[in-house]
């Protein structure tokens, strides 16, 4: 009787212990970083493209200038008309282009969106978390 | 029969995660630059067996803001947040990502993407080969809004490599620009200027960009 009552015990004590470890995971898999939005890509695995990456920064110039990621073309939807030319005479048909602004990212969505759909360049995503994921240790 | 009770409790507690379900979380608008706005309406549905309580709404840009009658919402419980987007001098293609947060670390992104369209658009507004490929023609559509008058005049190629030309498909409304390289045997770059005759006093010019990579 009591070895029933302890085998019992142990199975729910394990069965009870899976939500929780279902909730952990999921914990530590959105966070800090939280879900993916259309169209975006965790820094990892765009890491794990490259050299075959053309990084795009769509934050502002003076940021662009204080700090980016090596080799990244700056263009924000303020000087979109300045700026394509270089972004274009950096793209290579073979890379594929990663846009990364600040964490909030609409000007990162609107130049990622802009380069989809007008310059019909492909594959174009957004790199999640920003410029601020890179910055993370 | 404790197990079993056991099992019935642990699914159910698995149910009971709190969730929204979003009818449509990326919404598309055509819009034209006299609207000076959109708003887009996120419906959503509590699908779990707990309450959720809405704890923040963020919009990241002083041109968008976000509206929300009420915070909580029960089991099965509907509600809406409406997002205007204020154009401001912005033109073309705009996106706006709008980040909800839930009282238990949950968070939802809500993406409204507008095409602010101009008397002109033009699309695609590049065209590329790739090196050693087949130098074929291609061709970019030009629309113009027919009650502006608007009439494409003509294009000029800054490269003799990437030649244009432009064709009438419908006076007014769409023209068709055909690009084709001589040939494709190193790399090319052009920027191909598109003249039209509007505005009257200060006519416009609009560039795409050709590339042989």
């Amino acid at each position: 009787m009591i070895g029933r009552i302890l085998r019992e015990s142990a199975i729910i004590a394990v069965l009870a212990a899976l939500p929780a470890g279902v909730m952990a995971w999921q914990h530590l898999q959105v966070k800090p970083e939280g879900p993916l939005a259309p169209g975006e890509v965790r820094l990892s695995e765009a890491k794990a493209w490259e050299p075959a990456v053309l990084w795009v920064d769509a934050r502002s110039p003076a940021k662009h200038a204080h700090r980016t990621i090596p080799g990244a073309v700056q263009i924000d939807p303020e000087n979109w008309e300045e700026r394509i030319p270089a972004l274009l005479d950096a793209w290579d048909p073979d890379k594929r282009i990663v846009v990364f602004g600040d964490r909030e990212g609409d000007a990162a969505a609107t130049v990622a969106l802009r380069l989809r759909e007008e310059m019909q360049l492909s594959p174009v995503w957004m790199l999640h978390g920003g410029f601020e994921a890179w910055l993370r240790p | 029969m404790h197990i079993r009770f056991c099992f019935a409790f642990l699914a159910s507690a698995g149910m009971a995660l709190a969730n929204l379900h979003w009818e449509s979380a990326v919404q598309e608008f055509e819009r034209v630059p006299e609207d000076g706005s959109v708003t887009a309406k996120y419906a959503f549905k509590n699908t779990g067996s707990e309450p959720v309580t809405i704890r923040r709404v963020q919009t990241s840009c002083g041109c968008t803001s976000a509206k929300l009658t009420k915070t909580t919402f029960a089991p099965g419980e509907s509600g809406e947040i409406e997002v205007k987007f204020t154009f401001g001098s912005r033109r073309g293609l705009q996106r706006k990502l709008i980040s909800v947060k839930g009282d238990k670390d949950q968070e939802w992104r809500l993406d409204l993407r507008c095409n602010i369209r101009e008397t002109v658009t033009i699309n695609p507004a590049f065209v590329f080969w790739r090196i050693h490929s087949d130098p074929a023609e291609q061709s970019i559509r030009i629309v113009c809004e027919p009650s502006a008058g608007v009439k494409v005049t003509g294009v000029k190629s800054s490269s003799p490599r990437l030649a244009a030309n432009l064709t009438t498909a419908k006076p007014g409304e769409e023209y068709i620009v055909t690009v084709k390289p001589t040939d494709t045997s190193q790399k090319e770059a052009a920027e191909l200027t598109i003249e039209t005759n509007f505005p009257p006093d200060a006519p416009r010019s609009y560039r795409v960009f050709a590339r042989i990579r």
